[in-house]
């Protein structure tokens, strides 16, 4: 399913955040949005995901205007994370994953894959940020969407996490998902088999290519 | 069933039962009984239509309020939302004062109910222009200060029997129990716990925050509207039928909390329904004990005080 772009201007009121978009992301694969503090990354991811108007222009799914859709029926095409997990909710993440159409075994393979079997039981509140992140994590992943829009996710995740996590997208991306991510990790984004564009957001949109060398990246940041 | 909710039930029960069993007026129980003849007659509508009524006015009042703080501490986010935060018992308020003060105190509870509505009606139209639902908490606390100030300038400007009369009316009663405000009360109860229950997937998932909830397929403005009308229409009858009654819907919720694990909401409405309505009767058993003569939001205020302080300094709160 096509995410298309169209003279896109994110913001808040009438002040525009970030450079304007017009892209067309046909392919399954990795899409990564990379900029400097307030260039405006979570702005458009979150426009991307439907959460916030535009100031101009429109997102597309397939024929669907994304700002035109009923949150539930959103829900089936986009997932979202948000750069910073819920740390007020005293539900424990098995019922946060009882909240998402799956079995029962789908959901502690899902808990398993991106977090800790032993945290079904824990709730939200006694979890650290990184561990909530994951359950957050799990939690989109059973929301099966054919686009997965992830808002920072390793920026509170240890080493070995984020490690993991970019497997399972590279999987995602393998079974024909879209994923759109914003990051400042370009190590680890760096050689992804999945990645399909590196964004830029700066004074304008600029796309690199995804086999330029980190500093080339660094250098247009 | 879970344990929570058998001590819950046992100790609504429990107070049920005393409050029908006794009373200011001896040997009702026997009359009604096994009595015969006029006396017999007198004793069953002493049972019925007073205590027993009054023991569901309380109950649905207190169950109804409980929910509402419930719901508002839900979408709030906040351990300190409650049903009396909205200003909408502040209209209500208003609204008695106008009857009372102005001289026409049988149309009090009308006077009530039209009040709380018109602050329900504001409250509704500007919450769909506010972004978050802090902006709404403040410009609620807002209207009930202004809405305040008028009831003082209207009370300095009072005749001596119709301010005592008002002042009566804000300390809160269950004891004004007829069977059509009653009837009122337990309708927009179960109305409000109905909405609650059907709608208790889309609460949970509010608990995760906003963004998330709305992209799990949340309708944020469904969730809004609903709170807004269910707590809305609650305050206003319970208001209309018992006068404000203070501290059982901030902190019933968090009784329940204290004493069971489970946090969605379809694990905490049953209980939050009975403890409201457990909390109601026993408030209202220690002013029936001291011969009517203790306020209720008094007895209420020193009950529930304590049990907020606690979950503030324990800091471990969580919706």
């Amino acid at each position: 399913m096509k995410l298309a772009l169209s003279g896109l201007v994110c913001g808040y009121g009438r002040r525009p955040v970030g450079p304007v978009g017009d892209r067309i992301w046909s392919d399954s694969g990795l899409h990564a949005l990379i900029g400097a503090n307030g260039a405006g990354k979570s702005t458009l991811i979150r426009t991307l995901a439907g959460l916030q108007s535009p100031l101009a222009g429109t997102v597309h799914l397939g024929a669907k205007d994304v700002h035109r859709m009923r949150p539930a029926e959103r829900a089936q095409f986009v997932s979202f994370v948000a750069s910073t997990p819920p740390s007020a909710s005293g539900l424990t993440a098995g019922e946060v994953l009882h909240l998402m159409d799956a079995s029962n075994a789908e959901r502690h393979r899902a808990l398993e894959r991106f977090g800790e079997a032993g945290w079904w039981n824990v709730r939200l509140s006694e979890l650290s940020d990184g561990q909530r992140q994951r359950v957050m994590l799990a939690r989109a992943f059973l929301q099966d969407t054919p686009w997965l829009l992830l808002d920072e996710p390793t920026a509170f995740l240890d080493a070995a996490s984020r490690t993991r996590l970019f497997g399972h997208l590279n999987e995602l991306a393998a079974r024909g998902k879209g994923v759109v991510i914003t990051t400042h990790d370009l190590h680890l984004l760096r050689g992804q088999p999945a990645l399909r564009t590196v964004n830029v957001l700066g004074k304008a949109w600029r796309e690199l290519p995804t086999e330029a060398s980190i500093s080339d990246w660094e250098s247009a940041l | 069933m879970n344990r929570a909710r058998w001590a819950w039930l046992m100790g609504w029960g429990v107070l049920a039962f005393l409050h029908v069993r006794f009373g200011s007026v001896a040997s009702v129980w026997e009359q009604a009984w096994s009595g015969s003849g006029e006396s017999a007659a007198m004793g069953r509508t002493i049972l019925w239509e007073l205590r027993a009524l009054r023991v569901v006015l309380a109950s649905a009042a207190g169950a109804g309020l409980a929910v509402s703080g419930l719901l508002l501490q839900t979408w709030f986010h906040n351990p300190l939302a409650g049903p009396s935060v909205l200003g909408i018992s502040s209209g209500a308020t208003l609204g008695v004062a106008v009857a009372i003060l102005g001289g026409s105190a049988s149309f009090a509870l009308f006077g009530a109910l039209i009040g709380s509505g018109v602050v329900l009606a504001v409250l509704w139209m500007v919450s769909r222009r506010f972004q978050s639902p802090v902006t709404l908490l403040v410009f609620g606390m807002m209207l009930g200060y202004v809405v305040g100030a008028l009831v003082n300038v209207l009370q300095v400007e009072a005749s001596k029997e119709a301010l005592q009369a008002f002042v009566f009316w804000g300390m809160g009663s269950f004891s004004r129990a007829q069977g059509m405000w009653t009837f009122g009360v337990v309708l927009a109860t179960l109305l409000g716990v109905g909405w609650a229950w059907f709608r208790a997937k889309s609460l949970d998932a509010w608990t995760l925050g906003p963004l998330t909830a709305s992209s799990m397929g949340v309708s944020e403005g469904a969730i809004r509207t609903g709170v807004v009308l269910v707590t809305g229409a609650i305050a206003s009858v319970v208001t209309a039928a018992c006068g404000p009654i203070a501290f059982v819907g901030v902190a019933t919720p968090h009784l329940v909390r204290m004493a069971q694990r489970g946090r969605t909401h379809r694990a905490l409405l049953p209980n939050v329904v009975a403890a409201g309505a457990t909390l109601a009767l026993l408030a209202d058993g220690l002013v029936r004990l001291s011969g009517g003569s203790w306020p209720l939001n008094a007895v209420l205020s020193i009950l529930a005080g304590p049990v907020i302080v606690y979950v503030l300094l324990k800091k471990t709160w969580t919706p």
